[in-house]
């Protein structure tokens, strides 16, 4: 009987070829109880200031949540973090799949690699053994021989494999993680700060049970038996299930805030071809991560005017707006393609798909020119001049090479007023949600520790009729009332601090966002219940929601040292311009409300409100005065 | 009257039809009535958008050529 974590931490420095243990006790994990704490906890600690992202002395993460493991639906998450080579900031990416779980079976909580190996390496971790094996023979080949080469020279099929491509081998600063061939760690570019430190897989296989580690396994497994029923008669989740994220894109679009054409427009005239009905046409199979009823992930198959192999699932919402309407490109089939080539180069399909419309705009308005592009007619709706930039994009070929920095520094590289189209913050491409028509979503894209992040807090339409399902669930979290999606107010900032909070704590504990509601099916009680089942702790809300506040403001020290301030904390330009089509033609971010919401969710916070540092009150009351002490803060 | 329940909005209809046609007078009804009838809440309701441009739930009426989109709230993902 446990407290639903290990207590154990690897130690990896690959440099040396050395590995080691180390322990913890209870009241280190309900401070830092996995995920994004333990993440954040080890980079300010251990990351040396002003670290090259992509040097050997970068520290990288590995940490799984403290309910990972648990066989109740969306309790699969784990964090990767590391200094971003994208925004060289704190950097953190989470997914979801059979690793996390299985890391914790084999007996640990989380991996800390240092240094860089000699050569291609990956490691092997197995009920509470770990080595470091030669990966010469995989380095520059696709994922899916990769994951099968591992499982045949280990010789056990059900060895989980998390993996980068030949995209984090040619460092492309977004290159992304994944396990299990579709689940992925896409943000930030951990993929290539594991191509750094020529780490090109780890490989776990463990044979405990949550029930080895949680404190009251017949109360997990009450829960878990509830919330199999639940799952199909709710309607959030019910809905993940049939349609999955792919589900949003004719809401989106009808709401007037579907990205279209790099952020210029909110609603696509050729949505038609990429929404639910054509996507139905070409999924073959619905998929889910470990011990996960939502079941949320999609598969597809295309033999038509591409080929598209089922091997790399298929893409998410994210994915089919980045090079769908974003790029202009009403081809389903098209977008599929782009899919599958981001997931065997292992590229962020968002930052990817951000990073292809910011070039195409570069190519309409000449500053990319046939030359640099090398012949390809790089415009809107060019589905073939996509796909070809994707591909050497993975290689850091052509145009490619520019391309694999990301939209921040190409713009800088091209000069010549890029940057207006180049939108990202803190250096991270935005995501595929327009906060002109969700303000409080503004919020979260700016202050986010790892810039542009739609998973920072719940969106603001989950919390506007009092009378629907998720207002109903988001009351129990403590939200007071409803508030119109496009409202800046007071009670908005408070409401965007509280759900901030409830998304930190998820990262930390291992629950997706597609478990609790508000967004989905799971309430309230049954998240307490489940911790305390798991932990034995008499946990409240309030401690779970300062969980996830301890961790982000560890983050946020982790910014501050490497000089980060509220200069960082903004928009692109473009969002504070207004919306070109759809149903909020003529909207814009209003720049002084923004600007005061700001302000305002610093002083809520405990930061100061002009530099947007926490302040000393506040870390000292998260307990986290070893951590204000490092970073110098006295006031 | 063409009507699109998107998002989890055609759970509530018993037959989970997410693409119907509705018979309507050419003097129009309320969507809300057209809705209650399929047992969809309106307090589940975010999104009201006829022939693509938005519209208020509670003032809207609907006429037999109308194409018609509902959607729940959209959270994020």
């Amino acid at each position: 009987m446990g407290y639903g974590t290990t207590g154990k931490i690897l130690r990896v420095d690959l440099t040396k070829s050395v590995i080691s243990i180390e322990t913890f006790d209870e009241g280190f994990y309900r401070k830092y109880p996995g995920g994004k704490a333990l993440a954040a906890y080890y980079l300010l600690k251990e990351c040396p200031a002003g670290v090259d992202p992509l040097g050997p002395d970068n520290v990288l993460i590995m940490a799984a949540g403290l309910i990972t493991g648990a066989p109740i639906a969306t309790a699969t998450r784990y964090t990767v973090a590391a200094r971003s080579p994208l925004t060289e900031a704190y950097g953190e990416s989470e997914a979801g799949g059979f690793w996390g779980p299985e890391l914790k079976f084999a007996g640990y909580d989380a991996i800390i690699f240092k240094g860089k190996a000699p050569h291609p390496v990956y490691l092997w971790v197995h009920d509470g053994e770990a080595e470091i094996r030669d990966a010469r023979h995989l380095w520059g080949r696709e994922p899916f021989e990769v994951q099968a080469d591992i499982r045949a020279e280990l010789g056990d099929d059900l060895v989980r494999v998390l993996q980068i491509g030949v995209a984090g081998e040619n460092l492309v600063r977004y290159a992304a993680i994944t396990n299990e061939l579709r689940h992925f760690n896409g943000r930030n570019g951990m993929g290539a700060v594991m191509g750094s430190k020529n780490l090109r897989a780890v490989a776990v296989r463990g044979h405990m049970k949550y029930a080895d580690l949680a404190h009251d396994y017949p109360a997990i497994l009450e829960i878990t038996r509830r919330l199999a029923k639940d799952v199909k008669t709710h309607p959030q989740s019910a809905d993940l299930t049939e349609k999955g994220t792919p589900g949003l894109v004719l809401g989106l679009n009808a709401a007037g805030i579907l990205p279209t054409k790099n952020f210029k427009g909110g609603a696509f005239d050729g949505v038609a071809g990429i929404g639910w009905d054509s996507y139905k046409e070409i999924l073959t199979a619905r998929k889910s991560c470990y011990a996960c009823s939502v079941r949320c992930k999609r598969e597809v198959t295309v033999n038509d005017r591409y080929q598209v192999s089922p091997n790399y699932g298929g893409p998410e919402y994210e994915t089919v707006a980045a090079f769908g309407s974003n790029c202009g490109v009403s081809d389903l089939q098209a977008v599929a393609k782009a899919n599958e080539l981001c997931d065997r180069y292992l590229l962020d399909s968002i930052s990817c798909g951000s990073t292809v419309s910011f070039a195409m705009e570069c190519f309409e308005n000449g500053l990319l020119t046939l030359e640099d592009t090398g012949g390809i007619e790089l415009r809107f709706g060019n589905a073939e001049a996509m796909l070809q930039v994707v591909e050497l994009i993975g290689k850091r070929q052509g145009i490619g090479n520019l391309l694999a920095e990301g939209t921040c520094r190409a713009s800088q590289a091209i000069g010549a007023g890029a940057g207006q189209f180049a939108l990202h913050i803190k250096g991270q491409e935005l995501p595929m949600h327009d906060p002109r028509g969700k303000v409080g979503l503004g919020l979260g894209y700016a202050i986010s520790e790892n810039g542009a992040d739609h998973l920072t807090a719940i969106h603001d339409p989950t919390i506007a009729n009092p009378e629907s399902i998720p207002f109903k669930g988001a009351v129990k979290w403590g939200l007071k009332e409803a508030i119109p999606p496009r409202e800046m107010s007071l009670r908005k900032v408070e409401a965007y601090q509280l759900f901030e909070n409830w998304s930190s704590f998820g990262k930390c504990v291992g629950y997706c966002y597609f478990g609790p509601a508000p967004r989905s099916f799971i309430q309230a009680e049954d998240i307490l219940g489940s911790i305390q089942a798991a932990t034995g702790w008499d946990v409240d809300l309030a401690e779970l929601l300062q969980m996830g506040e301890r961790a982000t403001n560890l983050a946020r020290l982790f910014n501050t040292r490497e000089g980060f301030t509220s200069k960082d904390d903004t928009l692109p330009e473009r969002l504070f311009q207004p919306l070109e089509t759809g149903a909020l033609t003529g909207v814009a971010m209003p720049r002084d409300l923004f600007e005061w919401g700001m302000k305002e969710l610093y002083r809520l916070k405990g930061w100061n409100p002009e530099t947007g540092i926490p302040q000393r009150g506040k870390l000292d009351e998260l307990d986290l005065g070893w951590a204000a002490d490092l970073v110098g803060i006295e006031t | 009257m063409k009507l699109h329940l998107g998002g989890h909005l055609n759970f509530f209809d018993t037959g989970k039809r997410s693409r119907l046609e509705i018979a309507v007078p050419s003097e129009g009804l309320p969507l809300v009535d057209i809705l209650q009838n399929l047992n969809v809440p309106v307090g589940e309701v975010a999104i009201v958008a006829v022939n693509g441009e938005l519209a208020d739930l509670e003032a809207c009426r609907v006429y037999p050529q109308d194409s018609v989109e509902v959607y729940p709230p959209i959270g994020g993902g």
